[in-house]
């Protein structure tokens, strides 16, 4: 650089101050630019800037300390979604267990709401298992992690913590919050069939309890969700209907035409417990 | 659909834990800064993890994990900034991390205009970092929350080293104007007499 001309010494400091900053430069490199600052102002004011850049930077991200819960989070997420792939082999058998009728399906064995039967038994009906097929799909698809992967005929969304209003306005239809004890809202998915068809998916999370990971909250308009072989109570004059998806207990109800089924880990009269002051 | 062998899937589970604890961190980081909304980034991040986990069974072994997650996560931030039309905030937009950020009136130890001044300079380069175009956010970010190398991030994003250098300059260049800008408010300089 000695043997520059102060202009050309400036610009080539210049391209230099940068990745001296940056540690990019030889301890040699560095020197002489050094030497050149302490000489020269302009360049000196060039520095300065781009000091000041980083360090405003790194103060921001010391400002914002990264929660304390991620990792546990994280883990808990991958926990999720371990046994969720590990399911995915038998889940499809599981999910002739719930049967979501959507437009060009047939609405399947319509008087299995009211039968008590046995919920292990799986129909042989072809077209049943065509539907429950499809529904495997679908609901394995929308999970709140992730954009759709298995799923040919439907598009899913991540849309973040959204529920009530908000969720509403993207699905068209009513969807409604839940109170689930000490269970809070952590994800929502907005699942977009082909045919038109639109299903929303809530995923409440328990900082407490660590035995299940997450109560899923399915939301359709009314008859586009339908247990098969459920049972029915009443829960202040409302009919409540109780089924099984694999080992997950599913409870469901309608309400502003909207049908919620709720499925979770957790023991049949637990999850009931929880959904009761909704209904 | 990713079919994982049992074996591979147990390989996978513990892999992908020795990635949350040694990457998570930083690509909060990332995101949040490309986001400003704590929940948002959090989101982003198992979104990622949750993808890497997926796809896992196509990672090459011996190729660089960060480099994949950052990867995942930058195309999962241009997702999100789409759908939240994001993109479109201007700087005066409020709703961002910084207006989190306690307010330093409020505040009894930041009387000092110094602290004041600090603030908004800080307020203002969020703003200006979440509102960079991805091409300059991405090796500004590899480069100060990620802490890449040059050649790192030449090679993350499959641009010369030239390129990279270029790009952080008028990154940085630009970062400062904003800085400088808000805090040139000539009535904000003698706020400090009134206390
Ligand atoms: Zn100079
Ligand atoms: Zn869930």
């Amino acid at each position: 650089m000695k043997n520059s001309s102060q202009g050309e010494t400036c610009r080539n400091c210049r391209e230099l101050i940068g990745a001296a900053l940056d540690n990019e430069l030889s301890s040699g490199e560095t020197a002489e630019l050094m030497g050149h600052l302490d000489s020269c102002p302009h360049c000196r004011e060039e520095w300065d800037k781009f000091l000041a850049v980083k360090a405003g930077i790194k103060n921001i991200l010391e400002k914002e300390p990264v929660p304390a819960h991620l990792e546990k989070n994280l883990s808990a997420a991958l926990a999720k979604e371990s046994g969720r792939s590990k399911r995915r082999q038998s889940i499809t058998m599981a999910m002739a267990a719930i049967l979501v009728a959507l437009t060009g399906l047939a609405f399947l064995n319509g008087k299995s709401l009211t039968e008590k039967s046995n919920s292990s038994k799986i129909s042989s009906n072809a077209k049943e298992q065509a539907a429950a097929q499809r529904l495997a799909e679908i609901v394995d698809a929308t999970s709140h992690n992730t954009d759709n992967t298995n799923c040919q005929d439907c598009l899913v969304n991540f849309v973040g913590r959204k529920a009530g209003d908000e969720m509403t306005k993207l699905a068209g239809f009513a969807v409604l919050d839940s109170k689930l004890g000490s269970f809070e809202l952590s994800g929502s998915d907005l699942v977009q069939v082909k045919d038109g068809n639109k299903l929303v998916r809530l995923c409440y999370t328990s900082k407490t309890d660590k035995r299940v990971n997450c109560i899923d909250v399915y939301q359709a308009p009314s008859g586009t969700i339908t247990i098969a072989q459920a049972t029915e109570i009443e829960i202040n004059g409302k009919k409540l209907r109780q089924g099984k998806i694999g080992r997950q207990a599913v409870v469901q109800y309608t309400a502003a035409g909207t049908d919620l089924t709720f499925v979770s880990p957790l023991s049949q009269e637990e999850l009931t417990a929880l959904v009761k002051p909704n209904v | 659909m990713f079919a994982f062998g049992q074996k591979k899937k147990d390989t996978a589970d513990s892999v992908l834990n020795d990635w949350v604890k040694q990457y998570s961190r930083e690509l909060y980081q990332f995101a949040l800064l490309r986001v400003n909304k704590r929940e948002d980034a959090e989101d982003l991040v198992q979104v990622t993890f949750i993808k890497a986990y997926r796809a896992y069974a196509g990672f090459r072994s011996g190729s660089n994990p960060r480099a994949w997650l950052y990867t995942i996560l930058a195309n999962s931030i241009k997702d999100h900034l789409r759908r939240s039309g994001m993109s479109e905030i201007s700087l005066e937009d409020e709703s961002d991390l910084l207006s989190q950020l306690p307010d330093p009136a409020n505040s009894p130890e930041t009387a000092l205009i110094e602290k004041d001044e600090q603030e908004r300079q800080s307020q203002a380069l969020a703003r200006g970092i979440a509102n960079l175009p991805e091409q300059f956010a991405a090796p500004l970010l590899l480069r100060e929350v990620n802490d890449l190398s040059y050649k790192e991030i030449a090679d993350l994003l499959s641009i010369p080293i030239g390129t990279v250098m270029s790009r952080l300059s008028r990154a940085r260049n630009a970062l400062f104007e904003i800085m400088n800008k808000e805090s040139s408010d000539p009535t904000r300089e003698k706020a400090g007499g009134e206390k």
